[in-house]
């Protein structure tokens, strides 16, 4: 089991990691965001709107979650690919089990996005202050948080068919999941209709789950809650996806 | 020359979902972001000046982006069957600049009817003043778009478009008032095509006062690219011959 699932881990780590050019701009655009947009508006945000951190403080480590969260929901992107081109018939073909692929992509899809996300950390560890051990927590949550979106990019890659169609819902549900939630920006400046919202988004929990475990403070307390949701989203949309992916390799009617 | 821009035009805009993609970053940029931080922040109408800063870069996601529709021509050497027909070189150039100028003008208006409701009705001077900005800000970015495409290897076009974005978007007013900028910044972003086109559109809105120098700005990036776009179509028909 576990070396079928390596094998499909390694190969989706190695595949990412070919487009280089890809990934390293999408980082530079999101240290850029946090050292030029966040640090300007910084001067200009309402003393206290942001807790006891500064608003460079908070979007830097929201940004972390952002990555996260485009690094590892486009492994569906991935798995939608390998379908239109046959690859998953070989795939298949393969002496590994089918739960093993499953496992094996969504683990990949997880290390991808913790190995994007660690120049943000140096970042991170530059305006905030944090330790090895709350940097290494951080690291689990979010670990287990792009388990959840490696399901949930799974799950809409496979629900549609139409490759427009794919990338639209796809774009739809990045958007509207970032943006509605407290990655970038605190609750109390939202609009109550949108905190409405926000308490229904999983990126909202796992945002300020990270900010809690990340900052180092004598007087923290553990973010259970944030952290139980994370783990929830975690289970239920990596079961569902995998439930789509393993129908539609087993010649379901998503196929 | 019409020939080829609406060729270009239709091509364009049968693409649902590049033209959905681009209206749904708007929209949730505009309901979620722009409502936010503009409760977020003291800045004095900061909802509507991004508003505007958005509108802006939905040409610049346009009328620029227009670049990778050539650099695919040029490396697929398609562009040959363009540079073969009765059309001369200018015409041709012309025709491509119109078409991407014209698919930011026809986005915009739909993100125009958005930002009305949004901010309020302009007076007529400065729905002129809106409605010039965008047309001289679409030709900018979509000849600066096809210089790119034409001057450069299909291996440094994407790199090199990317990083001049980046150059383009955080070094201007779009997100931020240049008085917020550090100083250095404010050089940068007073030269910035994109600042001149938002400070010009937010002053059709009556958000801020009109500047001849944004005006300037625009106009004479608008003749250098100009200038460069034609330039790299002759240089194409060059390297064919």
């Amino acid at each position: 089991m576990i070396r079928g699932a390596r094998v499909v881990l390694a190969r989706d780590v190695r595949t990412f990691f070919t487009n280089f050019y890809g990934i390293g701009f999408r980082s530079m655009v999101v240290v850029l965001d946090t050292v030029i947009f966040a640090f300007i508006l910084s001067a200009a945000v309402r003393p206290g709107a942001v807790g006891n951190v500064t608003y460079l403080q908070f979007f830097a480590l929201g940004s972390i979650v952002v990555s996260i969260f485009w690094a590892s929901y486009n492994i569906g992107r991935d798995v939608y690919w390998d379908r239109e081109s046959g690859f998953l018939n070989y795939l298949m073909s393969l002496p590994i089990s089918r739960t093993e692929i499953i496992v094996g992509r969504s683990l990949g899809g997880s290390f991808r996005a913790i190995l994007t996300a660690l120049p943000l950390y140096v970042l991170a560890a530059v305006l905030v202050p944090t330790t090895a051990l709350n940097i290494l927590a951080s690291l689990g949550v979010l670990f287990i948080f792009a388990l959840g979106l490696c399901g949930l990019g799974i799950i809409a890659a496979l629900s549609v068919r139409d490759e427009t169609r794919a990338r639209l819902l796809n774009t739809f549900i990045s958007l509207a999941l970032i943006r509605s939630s407290t990655a970038l920006y605190p609750l109390v400046a939202m609009p109550v209709w949108l905190q409405v919202g926000t308490a229904l988004n999983p990126v909202t929990y796992a945002s300020n789950g990270i900010r809690s475990v990340t900052v180092f403070s004598p007087q923290a307390v553990f973010p259970g809650f944030d952290i139980s949701i994370v783990l929830i989203f975690a289970a239920v949309s990596g079961v569902l996806g995998s439930w789509i992916f393993s129908r539609m390799i087993e010649g379901g009617p998503a196929d | 020359m019409l020939l080829i821009a609406k060729r270009d035009f239709y091509v364009h805009f049968s693409s649902f979902s590049n033209n959905l993609w681009l209206f749904m970053f708007f929209i949730t940029g505009a309901v979620f972001w722009a409502v936010t931080l503009g409760r977020l922040v003291l800045v004095p109408n900061y909802f509507e000046f991004l508003i505007v800063g958005l509108m802006v870069l939905g040409v610049y996601n346009t009328a620029f982006n227009y670049m990778n529709i050539v650099s695919t021509e040029v490396r697929r050497g398609y562009v040959k069957y363009l540079l073969a027909l009765p059309v001369s070189r200018g015409g041709l150039t012309i025709g491509r600049v119109l078409a991407g100028a014209s698919e930011g003008i026809v986005y915009v208006a739909i993100l125009f009817g958005f930002a009305v409701a949004m901010i309020g009705f302009p007076t007529l001077v400065g729905a002129l003043t809106i409605i010039g900005t965008i047309i001289i800000l679409s030709f900018c970015l979509s000849s600066l778009g096809l210089a790119i495409a034409t001057h450069f290897s299909p291996g440094v076009i994407d790199p090199m478009s990317d990083a001049l974005g980046i150059l383009l978007i955080f070094f201007s007013t779009l997100y931020y008032p240049i008085s917020l900028m550090p100083q250095p910044m404010r050089l940068l972003a007073s030269g910035n095509l994109l600042s001149a086109g938002a400070n010009l559109m937010r002053a059709g809105f009556g958000l801020q006062e009109a500047s001849v120098v944004d005006l300037v700005v625009l106009l004479l990036w608008g003749l250098v690219f100009g200038f460069l776009s034609i330039r790299g179509y002759y240089r194409q028909l060059k390297e064919l011959a």
